[in-house]
């Protein structure tokens, strides 16, 4: 009977979605209204922050959201997927909250073009949409002219896996299939980039995996940077839980790599040898994601040039760029940062939209990294707006401790857990 | 889409009230009574989700604590292992970040955050949890 009364119930709220056009709430379609019309262009951290916050601090405004896909996979925790301790059902997140709990219109479609004088976003389907304040939120495209014999077909060979999803996946499954005294390649770019501290997390929880599967394998980092985020910590757990397992290669030790061959299954450094793996993972150059120079935001290096007061492209009146496609600097593209930015320009756009006066921003990052399942390590910043711009406030943030005992490290890695629950229900549950 | 009254009608109501057989008068009344509870709910349901959809003030207190968010959750309400902090009293949150803020109390990563704010801010912070 309870079971009965409890589905009953269930079906109740789940017809919410329909229900609130019939009730005069929230309607589908383009009406202009009193707030404004707001479109927001991409659904992963930072559009989708943005457009629960514009609908959190202004009932008035239309919200809509135009993003490409049905569900979302989030890139943090995608390396625990490729070390085992998750399955992609763990990094998917759908649209049902925003749309339902928050209003906001959901539109599963790509932006193709704006047109900024007309205040237009033109839809694949042929379809426009009409905003007074456009945000674009399109995350990273990867530069497939950057490395030679690298296109988006050799990825298929030798998977990227910066953007969460299929490539995951095929990383993962070549991992699976390597043999033991396999050599694994891990390429990361120089900066900017998506994720600073991601390909040495990635490196650690595929160590995790294969210390325990394939334990004779090897990790090779060929870096096209001198030094990367969280050195010391990452090499003081790899130490501790992975002793000569991984092995970093710098750029001045020839890890630059500018070519790869999928046939001969080798990267080629700009100088030294080519280096053969079993499996290789290129994480190349990246720029703003292709809307955004499409609709004129970007600068000859490809990201967006912002006021990072309230995130508005310093090349197009009324529209806002946020997230990795952003020059947000000192922040770093990270989720955290993406959602940070999307929270202070849903602030900018309420206040001005409703003629009130902007509160000053304060912006925040807090990246956990898991060296393994029971050892996280983190970097935190908090930010406010100086005369040059964003700026870290001297005195906090910095990363975790380096003498910190094992508990500490525990205590962090259960906490990588909640950030990583506490994020995504702040964003899309 | 389904009109929500279509839904209702599949109610197995026999099953709901453990009842199997009635006059056809009863029936008739206990259906109506039925829809008209199940409005009910829809209704309450409804207003019980309109407060999300209720706008907050555009206020420093509000863009502060939404850096919190990212990882206390929306409105403090923690779904792991980050402690909540809704509806935690204002002077209990406040002598929180102090303490954090000072290293009297240890923890992990709060002191890197704590630090970034000023007494007014932590204040602000404090005050907008407390009414979450």
């Amino acid at each position: 009977m309870s079971k009965t009364t409890r589905r009953n119930f269930v079906l109740s709220v789940g017809a919410l979605g329909a229900t609130t056009s019939v009730l005069g709430w929230p309607v589908l379609g383009q009406a202009k209204t009193a707030g404004g019309r707001v479109v927001v262009i991409g659904g992963g951290f930072g559009g989708a922050s943005c457009a629960r916050y514009l609908r959190r601090l202004s009932s008035d405004i239309d919200v809509t959201l135009v993003e490409r896909d049905s569900k979302f996979m989030t890139c943090p925790f995608s390396n625990a997927v490729l070390g085992g301790l998750y399955d992609m059902d763990f990094i998917t997140h759908g649209y049902e909250a925003l749309r339902e709990k928050y209003g906001v219109k959901i539109v599963h479609d790509s932006a193709v073009d704006v047109d900024a004088g007309a205040k237009k976003v033109r839809l694949a389907n042929g379809s426009s949409l009409q905003y007074d304040r456009l945000v674009v939120s399109p995350g990273i495209d990867l530069r497939w002219d950057a490395i030679e014999g690298y296109d988006e077909a050799a990825s298929a060979a030798m998977p990227h896996a910066w953007k969460a999803g299929e490539q995951t996946t095929t990383l993962r499954r070549q991992l699976e299939a390597m043999p033991d005294g396999g050599v694994v390649v891990i390429a990361p770019p120089g900066n900017p980039f998506r994720c600073p501290p991601g390909p040495y997390e990635r490196a650690s929880l595929i160590a995790h995996y294969l210390k325990k599967h394939k334990p004779r394998s090897k990790i090779l980092i060929f870096d096209a940077k001198p030094k990367f985020s969280k050195q010391p910590l990452f090499e003081q757990g790899w130490q501790a839980l992975y002793p000569g397992m991984i092995e970093w290669i710098s750029e001045s030790e020839g890890g630059a790599i500018d070519g790869v061959d999928i046939k001969a299954m080798t990267v080629n450094p700009t100088f030294g040898d080519p280096q053969k793996g079993d499996v290789i993972n290129v994480i190349p150059p990246q720029k703003a994601g292709m809307i955004a120079g499409v609709a004129g935001l970007t600068d000859d290096n490809g990201w967006c040039p912002v006021d990072q007061r309230t995130f508005e492209s310093k090349a197009q009146k009324d529209i806002h760029v946020i997230g990795d496609a952003a020059i947000a600097t000192p922040m770093p593209k990270s989720g955290f940062a993406a959602s940070s930015q999307g929270k202070v320009c849903a602030a900018a756009i309420v206040a001005s939209l409703s003629g009130q006066e902007m509160p000053d921003p304060s912006y925040v990052n807090t990246c956990y990294s898991l060296v393994g399942p029971d050892y996280g390590i983190s970097v935190a910043a908090v930010y406010r707006l100086g005369d040059d711009g964003i700026a870290a406030v001297a005195g906090a943030g910095g990363v975790s401790p380096k003498d910190a005992d094992a508990e500490f490290r525990a205590a962090e890695s259960r906490y990588a857990v909640g950030w990583y629950q506490s994020i995504t229900s702040d964003i899309w549950g | 889409m389904h009109f929500p009254l279509l839904v209702f009608q599949e109610v197995p109501w026999q099953r709901l009230y453990g009842q199997t057989t009635s006059t056809t008068t009863e029936v008739r009344a206990m259906r109506t009574s039925i829809r008209l509870w199940n409005l009910i709910i829809l209704l309450s349901a409804s207003l019980a989700l309109m407060p999300a959809v209720q706008a907050e003030e555009l206020s420093r207190a509000a863009i502060l604590s939404a850096s919190c968010e990212g990882c206390h959750g929306t409105g403090g309400r923690s779904p792991g292992a980050i402690p909540p902090i809704a509806g935690k009293s204002a002077e209990y949150l406040r002598e929180a970040l102090e303490s954090f803020r000072s290293g009297e109390r240890e923890a992990t990563v709060m002191g890197r955050h704590a630090t970034g704010y000023s007494d007014e801010e932590i204040r602000q912070i404090a005050e907008y949890f407390s009414k979450q």
